[in-house]
């Protein structure tokens, strides 16, 4: 369907908006040494909004004939909740944004993709005690439009590129598991010439074998820049995305701008626009252009995510963080590039200020309830006397979201982010949700052990 | 379909087609207020094609996409798959579809949120609260070139509700879920507004072993694991704990577990799974003992088994058309040494009912492993609950845990996996388990 169709089928009255979506996934999924798939699947389809009554009604589609029938149930749907709701912040962008990678994966031959995932399997399964590894390439490639009839026409290609790996080792009854992603953006140069990254990964999951189970308790600890940007995602992020506000007094009052919810040395950003990060783009899907938010600044909590709808209600800028997983899903506030920002600590200074704790390193998945989270690490060190010395494995974290930002001490001073996207909200799984952080030092967190 | 079939014999040995059409309308209320409808109609289109011995597959949302077999025929040159034929088999006679559900327009949805609103402001005025409740049609169409036809249709009708505490952040929960449209009674609703207000009776624990009651709901973090050691790939591959334990006595004497695609009105009920096998009811553990491992097509013929109807195009975060079939549940049914519910609680001098956890999706779940964060959790003193627990873990692995089941309980609860359910358990009593406190 061309645009001129497409534009002619948006109502005037209200709000409406239409976003159309040719959606590319191409994946090669391993187990050991075998490829057991290798796919290319192509979705194509609509979502449609109305505002006209008390809130959205949302239609999605994937046969565009259907198109006026989308429009027909999103009026009546949001003609069905009492009231009128506004929507009066809102940008009109009229853009065209191209992918334009130095090396574009749609370029290379899928039998080479396959070598390279098939070389790194190897490298990955010559070790004798790496006894599983589950491998997936992925290649994410969406064209959007997203138009509205307040004059909004955005064009907009997406594409993610990366490896995930899940590798375990095994001696006698003990395994241990650990994660390597490669990639992350829209580059598969990304991708080639990651031997070394991968022996030292198969290394350390062997390592882990020898390492002593982690006694629970409270500790002081050092998170490496994956396991922080886990936590800062996790514990802060969700709670940063201001949908959950909408309706909820209690909780927008809990999340008064200009509260102190850590130190003055802490500060944390979500960054859509950083370049080659699984959550770099340059509109949202609902042609808001991505803004660089301060979260937290100095400590205390100065901005958030929004969608059009959230900071309507609640009379603040909209950031372009309002994403859907495909076409099949309506947009809701999602983090792009979270990260805690660069403090003035290096990672020695903090170490030796420990007399008995732990380095944690290696993210692997956490989740959020509000005001408490969780989250796994793939292993740490012991921290005896300000000194590094064995490793310590099978460690899960949890904790009370405000009490651990105040108990953050040291912010170091080298920012990395995360090659490895993907977080859960509503049903959607989107991979482009991004994290990074510098290492931090955290007193009395708690630790669990398996 | 046909005639896509037809075009794709002209490159391949055998083709085989599945349609899926999805109507589904959801209504969500926080506070009184409705802040969304959502409405869809999508069809996803899926091909498997057989050429030379091998197999490969092709997604699309479009019957008429031009790609569809090109790209069937990459992913059979690149995967290599061994393929077998494809197979022809009756489909089951169930229950799965409700005409009162399909018939429930946007209007009743809304007119049935707002009753159940006012019944719950009725029973206490000041609780903080949201509903949400879903209607999804599915219509699924297969046919493959051996001669397979089939088509059934289900209904799926989802209701929730969950308390919000103080500070505005998730409380107490209820759920419901099935092929019919399910009601939830004011005892239901009396027993989550008293899990709500424990809230007030912040209790913390100590690093201790305690007796643990799982409810039904938190029992599908431990099906995860469950299903981890008898899915086929697993155990053809050489990772699942039990692939040499068949007969053995894996778990306690008081669990039976099995997997029943044939359970009338079920959330996952289906008259054939996605490679045309006949829905079953597959007794996975008997009393504790192993007695199935749920397989495709093709594990079951390397195995030199039946296949039991678990074929499922789905990935673990997505029930869209994902991938090509593979292992998942259909309804996961726990069964055993029952008591009541009530009983069950009563019976426990200090120990937990746990009603939410967090971090499923983490650790090493085939092997069994579980550490969890207690996000709903009641201390229970001489056979009451008397507050809620706050920063707790439980950790260990299922297959001592499960070994230490004293009882089941009568009232089945949706077993809920990460995104979605996996079938229905009752309340299940443990003897001990790790909990990590403060």
């Amino acid at each position: 369907m061309v645009v001129s169709e497409l534009k002619r089928a948006i109502p005037s009255d209200g709000f409406c908006d239409l976003r159309y979506q040719e959606y590319e996934l191409t994946t090669i999924k391993g187990t050991k040494k075998e490829i057991d798939t290798v796919a290319v699947i192509k979705k194509s389809g609509g979502n449609v909004r109305v505002l006209t009554g008390g809130g959205f009604g949302s239609f999605c589609f994937t046969d565009t004939a259907d198109l006026p029938l989308a429009f027909k149930e999103a009026r009546y749907a949001s003609d069905l909740i009492k009231g009128n709701k506004v929507l009066d912040q809102y940008e009109v962008n009229v853009d065209t944004v191209k992918v334009q990678p130095e090396m574009d994966p749609r370029t290379i031959d899928i039998s080479d993709k396959r070598s390279l995932v098939s070389h790194y399997i190897n490298l990955f399964m010559s070790y004798d005690e790496i006894v599983n590894l589950e491998t997936e390439y992925y290649e994410q490639f969406t064209e959007t439009l997203i138009l509205n009839n307040k004059g909004t026409e955005v064009s907009q290609e997406e594409l993610i590129v990366g490896i995930n790996f899940r590798i375990t080792s095994k001696r006698e009854a003990l395994t241990q598991i650990t994660r390597l992603s490669l990639g992350g953006g829209e580059n598969y140069l990304d991708l080639l010439d990651k031997e070394a990254e991968i022996h030292a990964k198969a290394k350390q999951t062997i390592d882990l074998l020898d390492a002593v189970p982690v006694v629970g308790g409270n500790y002081d600890v050092v998170l490496d820049s994956e396991v922080s940007g886990l936590f800062i995602h996790e514990a802060f992020g969700h709670l940063s995305e201001s949908d959950s506000l909408i309706g909820n007094e209690t909780l927008a009052k809990t999340m008064t701008l200009g509260s102190e919810f850590a130190s003055e040395i802490f500060n944390v950003i979500d960054d859509p626009t950083l370049y080659g990060y699984p959550g770099s783009y340059t509109y949202d899907h609902e042609g808001t252009k991505a803004k660089k938010t301060y979260l937290i600044k100095e400590g205390r909590l100065s901005g958030r995510l929004h969608s059009m709808e959230s900071a309507s209600q609640l009379g603040e800028i909209p950031t372009g963080h309002a994403r859907a997983k495909h076409f099949g899903f309506t947009p809701i506030v999602r983090m792009g590039n979270i990260y805690i920002d660069k403090g003035q600590h290096t990672l020695k200074e903090m170490i030796s200020s420990i007399d008995n704790g732990l380095y944690l390193f290696g993210a692997a998945g956490g989740q959020t309830s509000g005001d408490t989270f969780t989250f796994a690490v793939q292993g740490a060190y012991k921290i005896e006397n300000g000194e590094l010395t064995h490793m310590v494995r099978d460690l899960a974290l949890t904790g009370h979201l405000f009490s651990t930002l105040k108990n953050i001490e040291m912010v170091g001073d080298e920012l990395s982010f995360s090659r490895s996207g993907g977080c859960g909200k509503g049903g959607q799984i989107l991979i482009k949700s991004g994290k990074g952080s510098v290492p931090i030092k955290i007193k009395n967190m708690g630790i669990g052990g398996k | 379909m046909k005639s896509l079939i037809e075009k794709a014999l002209k490159v391949c040995d055998a083709a085989e087609l599945y349609e899926r059409r999805v109507f589904s309308t959801s209504v969500a209320m926080l506070m009184g207020e409705l802040n969304g409808i959502d409405g869809e109609k999508k069809t996803e289109i899926s091909i498997r094609i057989i050429k030379d011995g091998k197999m490969g597959a092709a997604i699309a949302t479009d019957i008429e996409d031009e790609s569809l077999i090109d790209r069937a025929l990459i992913s059979l040159t690149q995967q290599g798959t061994t393929a077998e034929p494809f197979e022809v088999h009756e489909p089951a006679k169930v229950l799965s579809y409700s005409e009162a559900v399909v018939d429930l327009s946007t209007a009743d949805l809304v007119h049935q949120i707002e009753a159940l609103n006012e019944r719950i402001l009725q029973l206490d005025g000041q609780v903080k609260f949201g509903i949400e409740v879903n209607k999804t049609l599915t219509e699924i169409y297969m046919e493959n070139s051996s001669g397979f036809s089939g088509s059934y249709k289900k209904s799926i009708y989802e209701l929730g509700i969950f308390t919000l505490n103080d500070k505005g952040f998730y409380n107490a929960s209820l759920e419901k879920v099935g092929c019919e449209i399910s009601d939830i009674t004011d005892s239901e609703l009396i027993a989550l507004l008293e899990k709500h207000k424990l809230e007030q009776h912040p209790v913390s624990l100590e690093n201790e072993k305690l007796p643990v009651i799982l409810s039904g709901s938190v029992m599908g973090a431990m099906m995860l694991r469950v299903l981890g050691g008898v899915n086929g790939g697993n155990v053809l591959k050489h990772i699942s704990p039990v692939e040499n334990r068949m007969g053995e006595k894996v778990f306690s004497e008081n669990i039976t577990i099995r997997d029943d695609a044939t359970y009338a009105y079920g959330v996952n009920t289906m008259a054939f799974d996605d490679e045309g096998t006949t829905a079953q009811n597959t007794v996975i553990y008997e009393k504790g003992v192993l007695k199935s491992f749920l397989l495709s097509q093709s594990q079951a013929k390397k195995l030199g088994l039946k296949p039991t109807g678990n074929a499922i195009k789905r990935a673990l975060f997505s029930k869209e058309i994902e991938d090509a079939p593979t292992v998942f549940e259909s309804n996961m049914i726990v069964e055993g040494n029952c008591i009541s519910d009530e009983g069950l609680i009563r019976s426990i001098k200090r120990g937990l009912l746990i009603t939410g956890v967090m971090g499923a999706h983490t650790g090493n779940i085939i092997q069994g492993e579980f550490s969890l964060n207690v996000s709903s959790g009641f201390l229970i003193e001489d056979g009451k609950m008397v507050g809620k627990v706050k920063g707790a873990m439980i950790a260990g692995n299922v297959y001592e845990l499960f070994n230490d089941i004293e009882a089941i309980g009568t009232e089945l609860e949706p077993m809920r996996g990460i995104f979605y359910h996996l079938g229905y358990s009752p309340m299940v009593k443990f003897g001990g388990v790790n909990i990590v406190g403060k």
